[in-house]
């Protein structure tokens, strides 16, 4: 019983991954599960391969051996429609995911293409920008929106779908104290099974996450809980991490 | 040379319309399957926007990017370019009122069909005249990229005259002869952006080309030679004084332009000139050694190879 | 005040610069006709009048650069009826806030495929014309200057980073399309407003007919 438990509450796991890109191998053979209920943090310096490993999570890039599997699902070509349908990814620059004219668009893109009917799709749109405190924009364009609300707007596009798993890159990029605050809010209580945050925003980890991966030279040097993480602070350093800094 | 409302008689706008229409129907089913539509929209807000840098030529004049040829080598596909060149076109008339509602079938078809072709016909023809090796593109694309603007700006005479809004005489010469210096600065500008690619990031670009069968090198060399000529003399006898007196107006067209985001106007109809039969064959001469230099080395050396 | 959707005012401002620009050559009291249809336009978008005259000032210098050398009364007609279709277009640009300019593309009766395209080119312009800004006064600051050669040199590797810059958010906004579901059709909601687009087709057939009749009067 126990042992289905824990089996059942596995939402994604490495199992071994291994990625080269033009003869330079970026993941070098990666393992963890990550568990219903858990927000984790992937730390490391740039260039230790945590956009690589990002991708590989959301099936942009296919690793070269080792596999993924998300949800009892296997990250294969075949089923990929499937499984991004169930992850969320917010990219490191909001800009990125806010090309349609209005934000309400922008919100209803997903939902559209996977033939939700349009007043459907756009009840739930209006739904998640009035949470967000984004419904006076909902006709604007993105560029008449400040940075914090672009983040927001890019977040409620990747919500929309409604996925269990959420997947963040470099959320607090470019944000103020305030906007800080409030997106750690909102990502606290969101209805998401696993959250994953690839972020150098130490602090703001420390109070979004429970659990850090650290990656550094292609492999998964730490994993270990938030708290006692950071009563580490050499260990830190030394994957490029100084704390306070 | 954008064309403005009411300039092309109502015939010529139709049938410049339905032609450009055509065109990128075509281009949209034979443009390769692997071409992602945020790259082609990038690529096209990216030459817009490069439009927006001003750049020296000499003399103090300075000029702006055009764009087809450069568009013509970084997406690799005429197709697409021409795609991308007609969506600048589009969006300048619709948002920046440059070039005209009724006119944009005409601006495509000289700008988006005729400077787009033009260019994909001669970078690799020059570029293999010249050696074929990668290193050579920047100023293959240069060369190619001044004769693809004035060819444009012919199509463009071409048009106008059709409609009966100019005279042969008057149009032809001074179009051909103010963008000549314009070619030679969308030649420049062109050359140095590929020079600059090459030395940051040269898996972006073309691969070496073959280099031409010893035999073909005075053959292409001499038609494209007596094709620029032939361009340079559908300008004849417009003189040098004039084209400077262009070129001091084009300037303040770009002045203009960069104070108000809007309509300008990067050509004038002036001058007065009787030597008519100079200019049609000049235009006619060009076509056909363009079109022979392309043919020969497309089909010739590449069976002896 | 009767109010208009964006889309209306946008096809509408086209049908009128297309009626304008193919009235008959030299047909001066159809001309005339359209000179009142294009200020009570003007007048009913509430168009800012200074900047519009500023603009109309530029234009015209221009026109009569090109049209002057034709001379006589042709020249005159040409530079009349250009100016008019400049007043329309003008008047509905100047009327639309600078950003809901890229959602009134979204209106326009395009293929689908052409439509995708437009629409990624202009969200995604106003991102690139700022970099160029951006450029420009960061090299500005350190006070670019010097003969042309290196002017040339600043200037092209502006537009060769500029490139390398676009292609890179290219290959990222697909990876964001791709992941909400995108297959190669682009969803696009557009409201069909029945009464409107009844208006419309009644507008452009009375302008259209003006149009014409301009011809037939000429024959008479």
């Amino acid at each position: 019983m126990d042992k289905l438990d824990q089996k059942k509450s596995v939402i994604i796991t490495v199992d071994n991954i291994k990625f080269d890109y033009e003869k330079q191998s970026i993941l070098q053979g990666i393992s963890f599960n990550l568990k219903a209920g858990e927000r984790v943090a992937l730390l490391g310096r740039t260039g230790a391969g945590k956009s690589t490993l990002l991708n590989n999570l959301i099936g942009l890039k296919f690793p070269q051996k080792g596999e993924i599997i998300i949800d009892g699902l296997k990250l294969e070509k075949k089923n990929i429609a499937d499984i991004r349908k169930n992850i969320g990814f917010a990219f490191q620059n909001p800009e990125d995911q806010l090309f349609m004219p209005t934000i309400l668009e922008d919100v209803m893109f997903g939902l559209l293409n996977y033939k939700i009917p349009a007043s459907i799709a756009k009840e739930k749109a209006r739904f998640l920008l009035d949470k967000f405190g984004l419904i006076a924009y909902e006709n604007r364009s993105s560029h008449e929106l400040s940075g914090g609300q672009k983040r927001l707007a890019a977040l409620a596009s990747i919500l929309a779908l409604e996925p269990n798993i959420l997947i963040l890159d470099e959320p607090t990029n470019g944000l103020d104290p305030a906007w800080r605050k409030k997106l750690a809010e909102i990502l606290l209580n969101l209805p998401i099974k696993v959250i994953l945050i690839a972020s150098h925003d130490l602090n703001w980890v420390k109070k979004t996450t429970q659990r850090a991966l650290i990656l550094d030279q292609g492999q998964i040097q730490l994993d270990q809980s938030i708290i006692s993480l950071f009563q580490q602070e050499s260990v830190l350093e030394s994957y490029g991490l100084p704390l306070d800094w | 040379m954008h064309i403005p409302d009411g300039f092309i008689s109502p015939p010529v706008a139709v049938m410049t319309t339905v032609i450009s229409a055509g065109v990128l129907t075509l281009s949209f089913s034979k443009m390769g399957k692997d071409v992602k539509a945020p790259v082609i929209a990038l690529t096209t807000a990216f030459i817009f926007a490069a439009q927006m840098i001003n750049f020296p030529v000499a003399g103090g004049t300075s000029g702006h990017l055009l764009g087809a040829t450069l568009a013509v080598v970084i997406l690799g596909d005429p197709w697409v370019a021409t795609i991308s060149i007609s969506t600048v076109l589009l969006i300048q008339a619709l948002l920046f009122a440059d070039g005209g509602i009724t006119a944009l079938g005409a601006n495509i078809f000289n700008m988006g069909i005729v400077g787009v072709w033009v260019s994909w016909l001669l970078v690799t023809t020059i570029q293999r005249l010249l050696g074929g090796a990668k290193k050579r593109l920047p100023l293959a694309a240069g060369i190619t990229a001044a004769i693809s603007t004035v060819s444009a700006a012919v199509s463009c005479s071409l048009l106008l005259i059709i409609s009966g809004t100019a005279p042969l005489n008057l149009v032809l010469p001074a179009m051909t002869g103010t963008h000549i210096l314009i070619g030679v600065g969308e030649g420049l500008i062109t050359g140095s952006v590929l020079r600059y690619l090459l030395a940051t990031n040269p898996d972006l670009l073309p691969d070496d080309e073959s280099k031409l069968d010893k035999w073909l090198v005075p053959v292409i060399g001499t038609l494209l030679v007596a094709g620029v000529l032939s361009l340079l003399a559908s300008s004849w006898p417009d003189g040098l004084e004039k084209v400077a007196e262009n070129l001091g107006f084009i300037h303040l067209a770009e002045n203009v332009r960069v104070e108000v985001p809007t309509p300008f106007a990067d050509y004038q109809i002036s001058g007065i000139n009787e030597q008519i039969g100079t200019s049609i064959s000049g235009v006619l001469g060009t076509l056909i050694c363009f079109g022979l230099a392309f043919f020969m080395t497309k089909f010739i050396s590449r069976k002896s190879a | 005040m009767l109010k208009l959707s964006l889309f209306l005012r946008l096809r509408l401002s086209l049908i009128l610069v297309i009626s304008t620009a193919l009235i008959k050559t030299n047909n001066w009291s159809f001309l005339f006709i359209y000179i009142l249809i294009a200020l009570c336009w003007c007048i009913f978008l509430k168009t800012p009048i200074k900047i519009l005259l500023k603009l109309l000032g530029a234009e015209l210098i221009l026109l009569s650069l090109m049209a002057l050398p034709l001379g006589g009364e042709k020249a005159g007609f040409l530079m009349v009826r250009s100016l008019i279709c400049l007043l329309i277009m003008n008047s509905f640009l100047l009327s639309v806030p600078k950003y809901h300019l890229s959602i009134a593309l979204k209106g326009l009766p395009l293929p689908k495929k052409m439509q995708e395209i437009v629409i990624l080119t202009g969200e995604y312009l106003e991102i690139l014309l700022l970099e160029i800004q951006h450029m420009e006064i960061s090299a500005k600051l350190r006070s670019l200057n010097g003969n042309s050669n290196w002017l040339r040199y600043i200037s092209a590797a502006m537009i060769g980073s500029l490139y390398l810059r676009s292609l890179d958010r290219a290959q990222r906004v697909y990876d964001a399309m791709v992941i909400r579901g995108y297959n190669g059709t682009f969803p696009l909601e557009i409201d069909n407003n029945k009464s409107e687009n009844f208006m419309l087709i009644i507008l452009s057939i009375m302008v259209m007919s003006l149009t014409f009749s301009s011809y037939k009067i000429w024959i008479n």
